[in-house]
Protein backbone atom coordinates (compact mmCIF):
# COMPACT_ATOMS: atom_id res chain seq x y z
CA UNK A 1 0.00 0.00 0.00
CA UNK A 2 1.56 3.27 -1.06
CA UNK A 3 1.82 5.75 1.58
CA UNK A 4 -0.43 8.36 0.46
CA UNK A 5 -3.14 5.90 0.14
CA UNK A 6 -2.41 5.27 3.57
CA UNK A 7 -2.36 8.89 5.07
CA UNK A 8 -5.68 9.17 3.63
CA UNK A 9 -7.48 6.25 4.83
CA UNK A 10 -6.15 7.33 8.22
CA UNK A 11 -7.45 10.78 7.58
CA UNK A 12 -10.62 9.24 6.35
CA UNK A 13 -10.73 6.83 9.43
CA UNK A 14 -9.73 9.33 12.47
CA UNK A 15 -12.09 9.31 15.39
CA UNK A 16 -10.99 13.25 15.60
CA UNK A 17 -12.24 15.45 13.15
CA UNK A 18 -9.21 16.93 10.99
CA UNK A 19 -9.76 20.13 8.75
CA UNK A 20 -7.34 21.86 6.39
CA UNK A 21 -7.33 25.26 5.90
CA UNK A 22 -5.20 27.97 3.88
CA UNK A 23 -3.29 30.38 5.24
CA UNK A 24 -6.68 33.06 4.36
CA UNK A 25 -8.97 31.05 6.27
CA UNK A 26 -9.98 28.93 3.57
CA UNK A 27 -11.37 25.39 4.23
CA UNK A 28 -9.44 22.92 1.47
CA UNK A 29 -10.80 19.62 2.97
CA UNK A 30 -12.66 18.23 5.79
CA UNK A 31 -12.62 14.71 7.03
CA UNK A 32 -15.80 12.77 7.62
CA UNK A 33 -15.35 12.64 11.31
CA UNK A 34 -15.16 16.37 11.18
CA UNK A 35 -18.22 16.73 8.76
CA UNK A 36 -20.04 14.57 11.33
CA UNK A 37 -19.43 16.53 14.42
CA UNK A 38 -20.27 19.85 12.63
CA UNK A 39 -23.30 18.17 10.73
CA UNK A 40 -21.83 19.31 7.17
CA UNK A 41 -21.33 17.48 4.27
CA UNK A 42 -18.12 17.67 2.62
CA UNK A 43 -19.42 19.89 -0.33
CA UNK A 44 -20.76 22.79 2.06
CA UNK A 45 -17.64 23.73 3.71
CA UNK A 46 -15.09 22.86 1.14
CA UNK A 47 -13.74 26.80 -0.07
CA UNK A 48 -15.54 28.28 2.43
CA UNK A 49 -14.08 30.38 5.09
CA UNK A 50 -13.80 28.57 8.23
CA UNK A 51 -15.09 30.94 10.25
CA UNK A 52 -18.33 29.64 9.16
CA UNK A 53 -17.69 27.01 11.80
CA UNK A 54 -17.66 29.09 14.46
CA UNK A 55 -20.49 31.21 16.88
CA UNK A 56 -20.06 34.96 17.29
CA UNK A 57 -18.11 36.44 19.05
CA UNK A 58 -15.32 34.72 17.31
CA UNK A 59 -16.74 34.53 13.53
CA UNK A 60 -16.48 38.21 13.06
CA UNK A 61 -12.81 38.30 14.58
CA UNK A 62 -11.27 35.13 12.70
CA UNK A 63 -9.83 37.60 10.05
CA UNK A 64 -8.33 39.51 12.54
CA UNK A 65 -6.88 36.72 14.18
CA UNK A 66 -5.41 36.04 10.74
CA UNK A 67 -4.11 39.37 10.27
CA UNK A 68 -2.19 39.62 13.36
CA UNK A 69 -0.98 36.34 13.11
CA UNK A 70 0.50 37.47 9.69
CA UNK A 71 1.57 40.36 10.70
CA UNK A 72 3.54 39.76 14.37
CA UNK A 73 3.40 35.83 14.37
CA UNK A 74 2.31 35.76 17.89
CA UNK A 75 0.36 32.85 18.12
CA UNK A 76 -2.79 32.06 20.38
CA UNK A 77 -3.46 28.54 18.85
CA UNK A 78 -0.82 27.16 16.26
CA UNK A 79 1.35 24.56 18.08
CA UNK A 80 -0.42 24.83 21.22
CA UNK A 81 -3.85 23.83 21.14
CA UNK A 82 -6.93 25.43 23.33
CA UNK A 83 -10.61 24.71 24.16
CA UNK A 84 -12.67 26.49 21.79
CA UNK A 85 -16.32 26.69 20.98
CA UNK A 86 -18.01 25.24 17.49
CA UNK A 87 -21.03 26.21 15.68
CA UNK A 88 -23.17 22.95 14.32
CA UNK A 89 -25.28 23.48 10.54
CA UNK A 90 -28.36 23.54 12.83
CA UNK A 91 -27.23 26.33 15.36
CA UNK A 92 -26.03 24.48 18.58
CA UNK A 93 -22.92 25.18 19.82
CA UNK A 94 -20.39 22.25 21.46
CA UNK A 95 -17.33 22.63 22.86
CA UNK A 96 -13.93 21.00 21.55
CA UNK A 97 -10.13 20.81 21.72
CA UNK A 98 -8.73 22.14 19.09
CA UNK A 99 -4.86 21.97 17.79
CA UNK A 100 -3.85 23.59 14.86
CA UNK A 101 -0.56 22.55 13.09
CA UNK A 102 1.29 24.83 10.50
CA UNK A 103 2.76 22.80 7.59
CA UNK A 104 4.62 24.55 4.84
CA UNK A 105 3.00 22.58 1.88
CA UNK A 106 4.47 23.21 -1.99
CA UNK A 107 5.72 26.87 -0.89
CA UNK A 108 2.87 27.59 1.15
CA UNK A 109 1.31 27.50 4.53
CA UNK A 110 -1.26 25.68 5.58
CA UNK A 111 -2.96 24.71 8.51
CA UNK A 112 -4.34 21.35 9.96
CA UNK A 113 -7.24 21.35 12.69
CA UNK A 114 -7.40 18.45 14.68
CA UNK A 115 -10.88 18.83 16.80
CA UNK A 116 -11.74 16.53 19.52
CA UNK A 117 -15.38 17.18 20.84
CA UNK A 118 -15.02 16.77 24.49
CA UNK A 119 -19.32 17.60 24.64
CA UNK A 120 -19.62 14.26 26.50
CA UNK A 121 -16.65 15.59 29.00
CA UNK A 122 -17.94 18.50 29.79
CA UNK A 123 -21.39 17.19 30.04
CA UNK A 124 -19.81 15.14 32.48
CA UNK A 125 -18.02 17.84 33.89
CA UNK A 126 -21.12 20.17 33.98
CA UNK A 127 -23.36 17.26 35.37
CA UNK A 128 -20.70 16.90 38.30
CA UNK A 129 -20.79 20.41 38.77
CA UNK A 130 -24.50 20.54 39.37
CA UNK A 131 -23.99 17.31 41.43
CA UNK A 132 -21.39 19.28 43.70
CA UNK A 133 -23.85 22.43 43.86
CA UNK A 134 -26.61 19.77 44.84
CA UNK A 135 -24.70 18.30 47.20
CA UNK A 136 -23.22 21.54 48.21
CA UNK A 137 -26.85 23.12 48.71
CA UNK A 138 -28.18 19.96 50.23
CA UNK A 139 -25.25 19.91 52.76
CA UNK A 140 -26.35 23.63 53.45
CA UNK A 141 -29.83 22.68 53.98
CA UNK A 142 -28.78 19.94 56.39
CA UNK A 143 -26.61 22.80 58.25
CA UNK A 144 -29.18 25.20 58.32
CA UNK A 145 -31.91 22.70 59.75
CA UNK A 146 -29.49 21.64 62.48
CA UNK A 147 -28.56 24.86 63.33
CA UNK A 148 -31.96 25.32 64.05
CA UNK A 149 -32.31 21.93 66.03
CA UNK A 150 -29.26 23.51 67.80
CA UNK A 151 -30.82 27.04 68.48
CA UNK A 152 -34.19 25.31 69.20
CA UNK A 153 -32.43 22.88 71.88
CA UNK A 154 -30.49 25.87 73.36
CA UNK A 155 -33.80 27.92 73.91
CA UNK A 156 -35.47 25.02 75.08
CA UNK A 157 -32.29 24.67 77.69
CA UNK A 158 -32.84 27.93 78.27
CA UNK A 159 -36.25 27.77 79.15
CA UNK A 160 -35.59 24.63 81.44
CA UNK A 161 -33.46 26.07 83.52
CA UNK A 162 -35.35 29.13 83.73
CA UNK A 163 -38.16 27.25 85.12
CA UNK A 164 -35.99 25.32 87.20
CA UNK A 165 -34.47 28.46 88.62
CA UNK A 166 -38.47 29.79 89.30
CA UNK A 167 -39.61 26.15 90.72
CA UNK A 168 -36.29 26.23 93.13
CA UNK A 169 -37.49 30.03 94.32
CA UNK A 170 -40.63 28.85 94.71
CA UNK A 171 -39.48 25.66 96.55
CA UNK A 172 -37.48 28.06 99.15
CA UNK A 173 -40.44 30.12 99.53
CA UNK A 174 -42.62 27.34 99.95
CA UNK A 175 -39.85 26.08 102.57
CA UNK A 176 -39.55 29.96 104.53
CA UNK A 177 -43.35 29.68 104.37
CA UNK A 178 -43.97 26.41 106.06
CA UNK A 179 -41.28 26.69 108.67
CA UNK A 180 -42.68 30.23 109.36
CA UNK A 181 -45.99 29.42 109.90
CA UNK A 182 -45.65 26.46 111.67
CA UNK A 183 -43.08 28.33 114.58
CA UNK A 184 -45.83 31.61 114.49
CA UNK A 185 -48.67 29.37 114.62
CA UNK A 186 -46.81 26.92 117.62
CA UNK A 187 -46.62 29.90 119.94
CA UNK A 188 -49.52 30.85 120.43
CA UNK A 189 -50.86 27.54 120.28
CA UNK A 190 -48.87 26.97 123.30
CA UNK A 191 -50.57 29.22 124.78
CA UNK A 192 -54.10 28.22 124.71
CA UNK A 193 -52.64 24.58 125.72
CA UNK A 194 -51.00 26.28 128.79
CA UNK A 195 -54.53 28.19 129.51
CA UNK A 196 -56.31 25.26 129.33
CA UNK A 197 -54.07 23.41 131.83
CA UNK A 198 -54.70 26.69 133.46
CA UNK A 199 -58.72 26.54 134.18
CA UNK A 200 -58.61 22.68 134.03
CA UNK A 201 -56.61 23.63 137.90
CA UNK A 202 -58.56 26.75 138.59
CA UNK A 203 -62.17 24.78 137.64
CA UNK A 204 -60.93 21.56 139.70
CA UNK A 205 -63.09 23.36 142.76
CA UNK A 206 -66.08 23.51 140.84
CA UNK A 207 -66.03 19.70 139.87
CA UNK A 208 -67.98 20.58 136.49
CA UNK A 209 -68.19 17.36 133.97
CA UNK A 210 -68.79 19.72 130.98
CA UNK A 211 -65.71 22.10 132.01
CA UNK A 212 -63.99 18.73 131.91
CA UNK A 213 -65.15 17.89 128.56
CA UNK A 214 -64.57 21.32 126.89
CA UNK A 215 -61.08 21.73 128.00
CA UNK A 216 -60.33 18.01 127.13
CA UNK A 217 -61.54 19.34 123.56
CA UNK A 218 -59.00 21.67 124.00
CA UNK A 219 -56.18 20.08 124.56
CA UNK A 220 -56.51 17.20 122.50
CA UNK A 221 -57.34 19.87 119.45
CA UNK A 222 -54.07 22.15 119.90
CA UNK A 223 -52.44 18.61 120.91
CA UNK A 224 -53.12 17.29 117.47
CA UNK A 225 -52.52 20.77 115.84
CA UNK A 226 -48.56 20.77 117.31
CA UNK A 227 -48.49 17.43 116.32
CA UNK A 228 -48.83 18.37 112.67
CA UNK A 229 -47.25 21.50 112.79
CA UNK A 230 -44.19 19.71 114.04
CA UNK A 231 -44.69 16.82 111.58
CA UNK A 232 -44.21 20.10 108.61
CA UNK A 233 -41.44 21.39 110.55
CA UNK A 234 -39.57 18.23 110.72
CA UNK A 235 -40.10 17.41 106.77
CA UNK A 236 -39.31 20.98 106.25
CA UNK A 237 -35.89 20.28 108.26
CA UNK A 238 -35.49 16.66 106.31
CA UNK A 239 -36.12 18.06 103.16
CA UNK A 240 -33.45 21.02 104.09
CA UNK A 241 -30.78 18.56 105.15
CA UNK A 242 -30.85 20.25 108.39
CA UNK A 243 -31.25 17.02 110.59
CA UNK A 244 -27.79 15.08 111.70
CA UNK A 245 -28.69 12.18 113.44
CA UNK A 246 -26.93 12.86 117.25
CA UNK A 247 -25.89 8.82 117.78
CA UNK A 248 -25.14 7.92 121.26
CA UNK A 249 -24.84 4.93 123.56
CA UNK A 250 -28.49 4.43 125.10
CA UNK A 251 -30.58 1.44 126.60
CA UNK A 252 -33.49 0.47 124.06
CA UNK A 253 -35.47 -1.28 126.79
CA UNK A 254 -35.41 1.86 128.95
CA UNK A 255 -36.31 4.06 125.81
CA UNK A 256 -38.70 1.69 124.78
CA UNK A 257 -40.46 1.41 128.35
CA UNK A 258 -40.49 5.03 128.37
CA UNK A 259 -42.26 5.84 124.99
CA UNK A 260 -45.32 2.39 126.05
CA UNK A 261 -46.15 4.80 129.31
CA UNK A 262 -46.38 7.63 127.29
CA UNK A 263 -48.36 6.20 124.67
CA UNK A 264 -50.45 4.42 127.27
CA UNK A 265 -51.47 7.59 128.27
CA UNK A 266 -52.87 8.51 124.71
CA UNK A 267 -54.54 4.99 123.82
CA UNK A 268 -58.26 3.92 123.47
CA UNK A 269 -60.25 2.70 125.68
CA UNK A 270 -58.85 -0.07 126.85
CA UNK A 271 -56.28 -1.02 124.00
CA UNK A 272 -53.03 -1.79 126.05
CA UNK A 273 -49.66 -1.71 124.64
CA UNK A 274 -47.76 -4.82 125.32
CA UNK A 275 -44.01 -4.14 125.44
CA UNK A 276 -41.42 -6.97 125.27
CA UNK A 277 -37.69 -7.22 124.47
CA UNK A 278 -35.63 -9.93 122.83
CA UNK A 279 -32.00 -11.05 123.82
CA UNK A 280 -30.04 -10.36 126.49
CA UNK A 281 -28.07 -7.04 125.12
CA UNK A 282 -29.73 -3.34 125.62
CA UNK A 283 -27.27 -1.32 124.28
CA UNK A 284 -27.95 0.61 120.88
CA UNK A 285 -25.84 3.27 119.22
CA UNK A 286 -28.36 5.25 117.62
CA UNK A 287 -30.00 8.62 118.38
CA UNK A 288 -32.56 8.19 120.74
CA UNK A 289 -34.77 11.24 119.67
CA UNK A 290 -35.13 10.40 116.05
CA UNK A 291 -35.96 6.84 117.18
CA UNK A 292 -38.70 7.73 119.97
CA UNK A 293 -40.18 9.88 116.90
CA UNK A 294 -40.22 6.61 114.80
CA UNK A 295 -41.30 4.58 117.27
CA UNK A 296 -44.09 7.63 118.74
CA UNK A 297 -45.27 7.73 115.64
CA UNK A 298 -45.67 3.58 114.60
CA UNK A 299 -47.33 3.47 117.99
CA UNK A 300 -49.32 6.46 117.32
CA UNK A 301 -50.53 5.15 114.25
CA UNK A 302 -51.31 1.56 115.32
CA UNK A 303 -53.69 3.10 118.22
CA UNK A 304 -55.41 5.61 115.87
CA UNK A 305 -55.84 2.93 112.97
CA UNK A 306 -57.39 -0.06 115.46
CA UNK A 307 -60.16 -0.05 117.69
CA UNK A 308 -61.31 -0.27 121.18
CA UNK A 309 -60.36 -3.49 123.60
CA UNK A 310 -57.71 -4.22 121.30
CA UNK A 311 -53.67 -5.07 121.90
CA UNK A 312 -50.90 -3.32 120.44
CA UNK A 313 -47.71 -5.20 120.48
CA UNK A 314 -44.70 -3.51 120.65
CA UNK A 315 -40.93 -5.28 120.20
CA UNK A 316 -37.75 -5.17 120.43
CA UNK A 317 -34.92 -6.95 119.88
CA UNK A 318 -31.02 -7.26 119.77
CA UNK A 319 -29.11 -9.93 117.78
CA UNK A 320 -25.50 -10.39 116.42
CA UNK A 321 -26.73 -8.69 113.26
CA UNK A 322 -29.25 -6.57 113.52
CA UNK A 323 -31.61 -3.95 116.51
CA UNK A 324 -35.23 -4.79 115.21
CA UNK A 325 -38.31 -2.56 116.40
CA UNK A 326 -41.64 -4.04 115.54
CA UNK A 327 -45.48 -2.35 115.99
CA UNK A 328 -48.15 -5.20 115.73
CA UNK A 329 -51.79 -3.90 115.55
CA UNK A 330 -55.25 -5.36 114.76
CA UNK A 331 -56.35 -2.23 112.93
CA UNK A 332 -57.84 -1.47 109.70
CA UNK A 333 -54.90 -2.76 107.37
CA UNK A 334 -53.73 -1.05 104.35
CA UNK A 335 -54.71 -1.89 101.13
CA UNK A 336 -52.36 -4.01 98.53
CA UNK A 337 -52.72 -1.72 95.77
CA UNK A 338 -52.00 1.34 97.98
CA UNK A 339 -48.84 -0.34 100.02
CA UNK A 340 -46.48 0.93 97.21
CA UNK A 341 -47.32 4.55 98.18
CA UNK A 342 -47.70 4.40 101.92
CA UNK A 343 -44.06 5.92 102.32
CA UNK A 344 -44.81 9.17 100.03
CA UNK A 345 -45.35 12.41 101.58
CA UNK A 346 -48.93 13.61 102.46
CA UNK A 347 -50.16 9.63 100.96
CA UNK A 348 -52.62 8.81 103.00
CA UNK A 349 -54.85 4.91 101.82
CA UNK A 350 -58.52 4.91 101.26
CA UNK A 351 -59.58 3.24 104.00
CA UNK A 352 -58.28 5.94 106.60
CA UNK A 353 -61.85 7.34 105.86
CA UNK A 354 -62.11 10.20 108.46
CA UNK A 355 -59.57 9.35 110.67
CA UNK A 356 -57.13 12.78 110.94
CA UNK A 357 -53.60 12.78 109.27
CA UNK A 358 -51.61 14.44 107.37
CA UNK A 359 -49.59 11.36 104.80
CA UNK A 360 -46.21 12.77 106.50
CA UNK A 361 -45.59 10.41 109.43
CA UNK A 362 -44.71 7.26 107.46
CA UNK A 363 -42.51 9.55 105.54
CA UNK A 364 -40.64 11.00 108.22
CA UNK A 365 -40.09 7.86 110.22
CA UNK A 366 -38.85 6.27 106.92
CA UNK A 367 -36.60 8.89 106.82
CA UNK A 368 -35.45 9.35 110.09
CA UNK A 369 -34.63 5.72 110.31
CA UNK A 370 -32.80 6.09 107.12
CA UNK A 371 -30.39 9.14 108.17
CA UNK A 372 -29.38 6.03 111.14
CA UNK A 373 -29.10 3.35 108.34
CA UNK A 374 -32.11 1.37 109.24
CA UNK A 375 -35.21 0.52 107.02
CA UNK A 376 -39.03 0.11 107.38
CA UNK A 377 -40.84 -2.68 105.70
CA UNK A 378 -44.26 -3.70 106.77
CA UNK A 379 -47.04 -6.49 106.44
CA UNK A 380 -50.70 -5.55 106.02
CA UNK A 381 -54.05 -7.24 105.24
CA UNK A 382 -56.92 -5.36 105.24
CA UNK A 383 -58.95 -5.50 108.21
CA UNK A 384 -56.28 -7.71 109.59
CA UNK A 385 -54.00 -5.60 111.00
CA UNK A 386 -50.26 -4.18 110.32
CA UNK A 387 -46.85 -4.99 111.33
CA UNK A 388 -44.00 -2.54 111.20
CA UNK A 389 -40.64 -3.16 111.38
CA UNK A 390 -37.63 -0.97 111.45
CA UNK A 391 -34.28 -2.71 111.47
CA UNK A 392 -31.00 -1.34 112.05
CA UNK A 393 -27.87 -3.08 111.34
CA UNK A 394 -25.22 -3.08 114.41
CA UNK A 395 -21.81 -1.65 113.99
CA UNK B 1 -38.91 27.60 152.45
CA UNK B 2 -40.40 28.18 149.25
CA UNK B 3 -38.21 26.63 146.04
CA UNK B 4 -37.72 29.70 143.44
CA UNK B 5 -38.28 29.35 139.85
CA UNK B 6 -37.04 31.63 136.88
CA UNK B 7 -38.45 31.68 133.92
CA UNK B 8 -37.08 33.43 130.58
CA UNK B 9 -39.96 33.59 127.88
CA UNK B 10 -40.56 36.61 125.09
CA UNK B 11 -44.17 35.63 124.41
CA UNK B 12 -46.32 37.40 127.16
CA UNK B 13 -49.37 35.01 126.92
CA UNK B 14 -46.51 31.76 127.37
CA UNK B 15 -44.46 33.69 129.84
CA UNK B 16 -47.67 34.53 132.19
CA UNK B 17 -49.18 31.14 131.93
CA UNK B 18 -45.95 29.60 133.15
CA UNK B 19 -45.54 31.71 136.01
CA UNK B 20 -49.33 30.63 137.01
CA UNK B 21 -48.72 27.44 136.39
CA UNK B 22 -45.26 27.65 138.45
CA UNK B 23 -47.02 29.72 141.33
CA UNK B 24 -49.78 26.94 141.71
CA UNK B 25 -46.92 24.24 142.10
CA UNK B 26 -45.99 26.45 144.99
CA UNK B 27 -43.20 27.96 143.54
CA UNK B 28 -41.75 31.49 144.22
CA UNK B 29 -41.69 32.53 140.26
CA UNK B 30 -39.04 35.66 138.89
CA UNK B 31 -39.72 36.23 135.18
CA UNK B 32 -37.77 37.41 132.08
CA UNK B 33 -38.94 38.30 128.68
CA UNK B 34 -34.99 38.62 127.66
CA UNK B 35 -31.65 36.88 128.25
CA UNK B 36 -30.25 39.69 129.58
CA UNK B 37 -32.60 40.53 132.70
CA UNK B 38 -32.88 36.35 133.03
CA UNK B 39 -29.12 36.36 133.80
CA UNK B 40 -29.63 39.43 136.11
CA UNK B 41 -32.63 37.81 137.60
CA UNK B 42 -30.28 34.60 138.27
CA UNK B 43 -27.23 35.72 139.74
CA UNK B 44 -29.48 38.11 141.93
CA UNK B 45 -31.98 35.10 143.16
CA UNK B 46 -30.38 31.97 142.17
CA UNK B 47 -33.38 30.12 141.61
CA UNK B 48 -33.60 25.95 142.10
CA UNK B 49 -35.15 25.78 138.36
CA UNK B 50 -34.59 27.90 134.98
CA UNK B 51 -37.14 27.59 132.38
Amino acid sequence: MGNVTLLNAIIEHAIDGIIIVDDRGKIESINPSACKIFQYDEGEVVANDVSMLMPQPFRNEHDGYLDRYRQTGRTHIIGIGREVTGLKKDGTTFPFNLGVSEVPFMGRNIYIGFIHDISHEKKAEEQLKEYTAHLEKEVKRRTDFLKTAVNNLEDAKEEVSFSLEKERELGQLKSRFVSMASHEFRTPLSAVQLSASLIEKHAQPFDNESIRKHVYKIKSAVGNLIAILNDFLSLEKLEAGKIEPALVNADIVKLAEEITGEMQLVAKQNQTIIYQHTGPDRHIFLDPNLLKNCIINLISNAIKYSGENTFIEFNTEINDLNCIVTVKDNGIGIPETEQLHLFEAFFRAHNTGNIPGTGLGLNIVARYAGLMKGKVDFKSELNKGTIFTITFPQS
Amino acid sequence: MKKKALIIEDNNDIRENVVEMLELAGYTVFAADNGKTGVDLAVKNSPDIIA
